[in-house]
């Protein structure tokens, strides 16, 4: 800093000199820069022009009129959606299912994946993957239907607990039910697909450090403690950033297919609210500014992720 | 250098393909252009198109164009029709997605707009006023001499209109034969097998339905008898004629009009504290369907179709348990006090909007005309219920040479509902009672209800006014659709757990006070206001 204060010669020339040799530096590698052009193009055409669309929150949006047409109203819709009766519940439980579902989701394929690499047959191992795996191909349309049918009153699960009570539970229109229905059939079908990076990171460690560590008379969870969790640390820093950074994001499709209207006050969420609230009921306007809302608490939330996970991994973090 | 121009060209071509890729939908291309048609007359010399969007049931063919109706339709006018067809479970979301992104037919047929969203598209410049359009469409006009009512019923408080309505008059006042949409139907095959008189009491009805769990009336040997189901929530599968036992009764919109000109909200009343205390009663005794808070219209139908039912509540019997004598209307109920009421249901044989015109139309004279036909008597008669004269499936009606008019068929035990639902298309048209017996005959379903009703139900019904269809400007639409989302979703919620897991005498007055919160107050002053207004104009 204390250098460009000085003069401003040398800034004056050093900088069309850097631009320069930058020029110099793309066209040697242009095919490089070829090869990612695609991919940029793609992000800016579908993840950065749209995001102008995010004006008409702060509008009352008429498609006759068009983005640009249509009247500034200002912070009203982000007004009426924190003043509406049921804000605080919405928000409470879109935080509570995603947070719920981060802490049991997050260590569950760890563990999968501590475990299958334990397992020194190959065959048993890609055996017991194949059908850990097979689960997250399922459409989560039919998974939704597949739970609907396992909970149904006169479902199976209703009667193997009939024996012990005669009352059915009613576990879909129960609010209380919800969120465990919904995380446990996450975990079911995703933690063997979450579990394949975390195999593959394994995968890599030395075996000579096993070996060393058994001389030493290392038990098994010794060993996993200090040779195979250290290996996997780098990973799932990243990995639970990102989790995190989706906390809010929260998919729409399986709380909106598991909801009943018996079950609302734990399956109302941001997403399926800002679903009806645009496309069913077509206030627009209305919808992007809740679904603007919820962006802007998400990056908070990633930004404080990131932060408390750099303290925790020696200074790396994602951003 | 030259292999640089290569990759460069390669990539700008992809570029250019994704672009194009977003921005070759047009707009010309979802309606029609202008045919510089003046003084139009059926049939026209050569035949043009016109695009609309519409919905139907997903028993209905998927292209409209090959329903019987709509053929014979474009060949007497020379219209032809290019569909953008969407199934009803579907239609409001593509509806919708369409506005947004400017993609607007040149109509939109069953359009099922609310009044808030006629307005606040007519503000937007989405659809267009038809009044003017009017003067093109005789048949319209006609209707409207003979039932000057319905002009006001369409106008908005802007003094336009902004869509053209669906009337089909059955029945007057009272013995309309929307005064009340859910039925409660008993088995009465049952109840002969048991010894048993048809329940005449809340407490006789109770003992009815213990009967018919314990005693095994279907004598399989199972106790697989189901002695009361519904689904809770649905307007015409709902329990909600048993709430009349204990004090003014429930409708599908927790709204009556009492005989002073009050609008009250059922949901509020101690009598619908009681009814659902009964019920829940009811549900702990293992007498109401444990699914009856979860299962859809096709569950409750094959339930029904395998005679599991003792007592459930539909429109018509006919679509669930058949038209035959096992099952028969249960007439109202003495509650514990003495009350013995039904609410009437606020409905009527009209709906606003069956079709809206867009401001993307070119040919609004050729519309109007086009829509014009739907109104002719004989075609409104068969866009409503079906057609004749169709060799590949079951009609609904035949034409009568001698009488020059429609006679309803048998209807040999079809359910009614697949059969229409299957050959008519709805849409904006106009059914008079005038037309009776002149132009079609009544269907055979419809009279028969229409008796019921008389008979059975007319005589426990203490209002004289329903609450009818008000047209409220476009701020009161605003404030009652933001309250009655929350309103009433709570309520229902409410509803069924309660009915479920009990709990309603300790939770009574936390409810009372949530419903203020969510804008109870607010919501009846503008009921209220709004009925007040539209006795005024009547």
């Amino acid at each position: 800093m204390p250098e460009l204060a000085e003069t401003k010669q040398p800034i004056q020339v050093s900088k069309p000199k850097k631009i320069s040799s930058n020029l110099e530096y793309i066209k040697r590698n242009y095919i490089l820069y070829l090869l990612i052009a695609p991919a940029i193009i793609l992000t800016i055409i579908f993840k950065y022009i749209p995001i102008y669309g995010a004006l008409i929150a702060f509008k009352d949006y008429s498609p006759i009129r068009g983005i640009m047409g249509s009247e500034w109203v200002g912070f009203k819709h982000f007004t009426d959606f924190l003043t509406s009766p049921n804000f605080l519940q919405i928000l409470v439980s879109t935080i509570k299912l995603s947070s719920f579902e981060l802490l049991i989701g997050f260590p569950i394929p760890i563990i999968l994946a501590l475990m299958l690499n334990q397992l020194r047959k190959s065959g048993v191992k890609k055996n017991i993957q194949l059908v850990l795996y097979a689960p997250h191909f399922i459409s989560v349309v039919v998974i939704s239907g597949m739970v609907f049918l396992f909970l149904s009153p006169v479902g199976p699960i209703n009667a193997i607990l009939g024996i012990f009570t005669d009352k059915p539970i009613s576990f879909m229109s129960d609010p209380d039910y919800f969120r465990s229905i919904y995380i446990w059939s996450g975990v079911w079908q995703g933690a063997g697909w979450a579990s394949i990076i975390y195999v593959a990171a394994l995968a890599n460690v030395d075996p000579q450090l096993h070996e060393a560590a058994t001389l030493d008379g290392a038990s098994l969870l010794q060993r996993i403690w200090h040779i195979d969790l250290p290996t996997l640390k780098p990973v799932m820093a990243v990995l639970f950033i990102l989790a995190a950074g989706g906390i809010m994001g929260i998919g729409f499709e399986k709380a909106y297919l598991l909801q009943t209207s018996m079950n609302i006050p734990s399956s109302e969420i941001i997403a399926t609210y800002v679903y009806k609230q645009g496309l069913l009921a077509g206030d627009y306007s209305f919808a992007t500014a809740v679904g603007l809302f919820n962006a802007v608490v998400n990056v908070i939330l990633l930004v404080f992720v990131n932060q408390v996970v750099k303290k925790l991994n020696e200074g790396e973090g994602l951003i | 250098m030259k292999k640089l121009l290569k990759t460069a060209s390669v990539t700008l071509l992809s570029g250019a393909l994704l672009l194009t890729g977003c921005s070759n939908n047009a707009k010309e291309s979802f309606s029609s252009k202008d045919y510089e048609l003046s003084d139009v007359t059926f049939p026209l010399e050569e035949e043009v198109t016109l695009k609309i969007m519409t919905s139907s049931s997903p028993l209905a063919p998927a292209d409209p164009n090959e329903k019987l109706i709509y053929q014979r339709l474009e060949e007497k006018t020379g219209v032809h029709i290019d569909w953008r067809n969407y199934t009803t479970d579907v239609f409001g979301e593509k509806r919708n997605l369409a506005i947004a992104s400017g993609e607007l037919p040149d109509a939109i047929f069953n359009s099922a707009f609310s009044d808030y969203d006629l307005l606040k598209h007519a503000k937007d410049g989405v659809i267009v006023p038809v009044e003017d359009m009017i003067q093109f469409m005789p048949n319209l006009q006609m209707v409207l001499d003979k039932a000057p009512q319905y002009k006001s019923m369409m106008t908005a408080p802007d003094g336009h209109i902004y869509a053209f309505p669906w009337i089909e008059e059955l029945g007057e006042g009272k013995e309309s034969i929307h005064s009340l949409d859910a039925f409660p139907w008993i088995n009465v095959e049952w109840l002969e097998k048991l010894g048993l008189e048809v329940p005449t009491t809340t407490e006789e009805l109770k003992q009815v339905l213990i009967a018919f769990k314990t005693q095994d009336p279907n004598s399989n040997g199972e106790a697989d008898e189901i002695p009361m189901s519904f689904i809770i929530n649905d307007g015409g599968q709902n329990p909600h004629s048993l709430f009349g036992a204990f004090g003014i009764g429930d409708n599908w919109d927790f709204t009556v009009v009492s005989n002073e000109g009050e609008v009250q909200l059922t949901a509020a009343d101690e009598g619908y504290k009681k009814a659902i205390s009964w019920l829940n009663e009811l549900y702990n005794e293992g007498l109401i369907d444990i699914e009856a808070f979860e299962h859809d219209w096709n569950t409750y139908l094959s339930k029904g179709r395998e005679n599991r039912y003792g007592l459930y509540f539909t429109w018509d019997k006919g679509n669930i348990t058949g038209m035959g004598d096992d099952y028969q209307l249960l007439a109202p109920l003495k509650g514990p006090e003495g009350y013995q009421n039904v609410a009437r249901t606020n409905g009527m044989g009209f709906d606003r909007s069956r079709l809206v015109v867009t401001s993307s139309n070119k040919n609004l004279e050729l519309t109007a005309k086009w829509i014009d036909q739907l109104y002719d008597p004989a075609q409104s008669v068969q866009n409503n219920w079906g057609t004749f004269g169709d060799k590949t499936q079951q009609n609904i009606f035949e034409w009568d040479e001698s009488a020059e008019m429609l006679k309803h068929l048998p209807l040999e035990g079809t359910a009614p509902v697949e059969l229409r639902e299957k050959t008519s298309v709805g849409g904006p048209l106009a059914i008079l009672d005038s037309y009776y017996g002149n132009v079609a005959t009544m269907p055979d379903d419809a009279a028969w209800r229409l008796q019921l009703m008389k008979d059975v139900m007319v005589p426990h019904m203490p209002n004289e006014n329903i609450y009818p269809r008000v047209f409220f400007s476009i701020d009161e639409l605003d404030k009652l659709s933001t309250i009655e989302t929350d309103l009433f979703d709570y309520i229902k919620r409410k509803r069924a757990e309660w009915i479920a897991n009990g709990g309603v005498e300790n939770e009574w007055s936390d409810y009372l006070a949530e419903l203020d919160r969510l804008g109870f107050q607010e919501w009846l002053e503008i009921k209220q206001s709004g009925y007040e207004r539209y006795k005024e104009n009547e």
